[in-house]
């Protein structure tokens, strides 16, 4: 049992928390009643209630997706879905997204017509609650998403493995018709080239529209890396449907990290974060900047190199407060840590 | 499949001074799966601890 003890937090409900000092917002019980292993970043609604995933647990043992409401004084669990492990998908990954309409997406590791995973949707208003709107594994396709985001047209945008080099692609699904339901168009087709290799973390949205994600590998290869140290990557809409893919910084594993980890984050200047895996002055990884410069070119500062502890390897997924702190996570052999960079 | 033209924009490379680095909470034999939410406070997931089928918290 996680929860050590417990106190009235201020809004006057009572919380349990850990020997950390944390609150326990929520702890899932497992079985065949319950998730497990929550694996991803979660998300509020502007009601200020929590969805997210777990991987294994529910009804079929194949994930679920929950709610976290406030009631009573108390967060309260609600299960939205119970994966079968079919059809509709297996061990749901990455965070949820929300529209405007209550809908909530994601994707799935497994399941699907393939069993390369699905993305999903559930109808938060009325049954019924699941559809899938694609499944991989086709030809070309991807597997194993790992994030999903929207745009304002009902687009929904994200990351795959595989592909037709097997290093990766970004796909669009837009809505077709009632009778073929959703279209999958792959925007990018990694080569594992100088264009990159192993997207992570899907993709996010500029002001204007373009995308931004980043690649583990691929790029420039050197000495550093074999395999290429990664790149961040921006891909621009196109007149007739096409998208332009642009390397904005291939990552060089010198003095700045190795192996970018998505999705990157915008700060208000318009600079872009990014968490990496390994380099830095402990080859623990860094926290990177790249901030627009004229010409398009982008200027790379590195802000932090990770403590030097053996085995520490950064989670990607960096958020910004309002007064420019960065917060992400670590795991390492024996724990796992959230950090504060702070300018 | 739309088609894909790559340009390289090379730019520059520094090293920050400044930036302090600190740890909010260390969790022990656990595994955090992504990063973290701000709403608040700051919000995440441990997936695998012991003892535990994973948790969400918060440092409010």
């Amino acid at each position: 049992m996680v929860p050590s003890a417990s106190l009235q937090g201020r809004t006057g409900m009572s919380f349990a928390i850990n020997d950390d000092g944390l609150v326990i917002v929520h702890e899932f019980a497992g079985g065949l009643t319950d998730g497990a292993v929550p694996n991803a970043p979660i998300v509020f609604d502007r009601a200020g209630n929590i969805y997210g995933t777990t991987s294994s647990g529910g009804l079929y043992e194949a994930g679920i997706v929950y709610e976290l409401f406030q009631s009573g004084g108390q967060w309260q669990e609600r299960i939205l879905y119970n994966f079968t492990g079919g059809a509709d998908g297996k061990e749901p990954s990455g965070p949820v997204y929300l529209d405007n309409a209550g809908h909530l997406y994601g994707v799935t590791a497994e399941g699907g017509s393939y069993d390369r995973g699905v993305v999903y949707r559930l109808n938060l208003a009325a049954a019924p609650l699941e559809a899938v709107l694609h499944s991989f594994g086709g030809p070309g396709d991807g597997n194993n998403s790992s994030a999903v985001i929207g745009d304002s047209a009902g687009n929904l945008y994200g990351t795959a493995a595989g592909g037709a080099y097997d290093e990766g692609i970004v796909y669009q699904l837009t809505p077709h018709n009632a009778t073929f339901g959703w279209k999958e168009n792959v925007l990018c087709t990694f080569t594992g080239g100088t264009d990159g290799a192993g997207p992570r973390g899907g993709v996010i949205f500029d002001a204007s529209g373009n995308l931004y994600g980043a690649t583990y590998t691929g790029g420039d290869v050197g000495v550093t890396c074999v395999q290429g140290c990664g790149v961040i990557y921006e891909l621009t809409p196109q007149s007739g449907g096409n998208w332009t893919g642009t390397v904005l910084y291939p990552v060089v594993g010198t003095y700045d990290g190795i192996s970018p980890l998505g999705p990157v984050t915008f700060d208000a200047a318009g600079n872009l974060y990014v968490p990496t895996a390994a380099g830095g002055s402990n080859n623990t990884g860094t926290i990177d900047q790249l901030s627009p410069s004229n010409g398009g070119f982008w200027n790379e500062t590195t802000l932090i190199s990770f403590p030097n502890e053996s085995g520490l390897v950064s989670n990607g997924g960096l958020v910004l407060d309002s007064q420019g702190n960065i917060y992400g996570t670590y795991n390492q052999d024996n724990h796992s840590a959230v950090y504060e960079v702070s300018p | 499949m739309a088609t894909l033209v790559l340009t390289l924009t090379v730019g520059t490379l520094a090293s920050a001074q400044g930036y302090q680095y600190s740890e909010l909470a260390d969790f022990s034999l656990a595994h955090i799966f992504g990063g973290v939410t701000l709403n608040g406070a700051v919000y995440g997931a441990v997936g695998i601890a012991p003892g535990s089928y994973g948790y969400v918290f918060c440092n409010q």
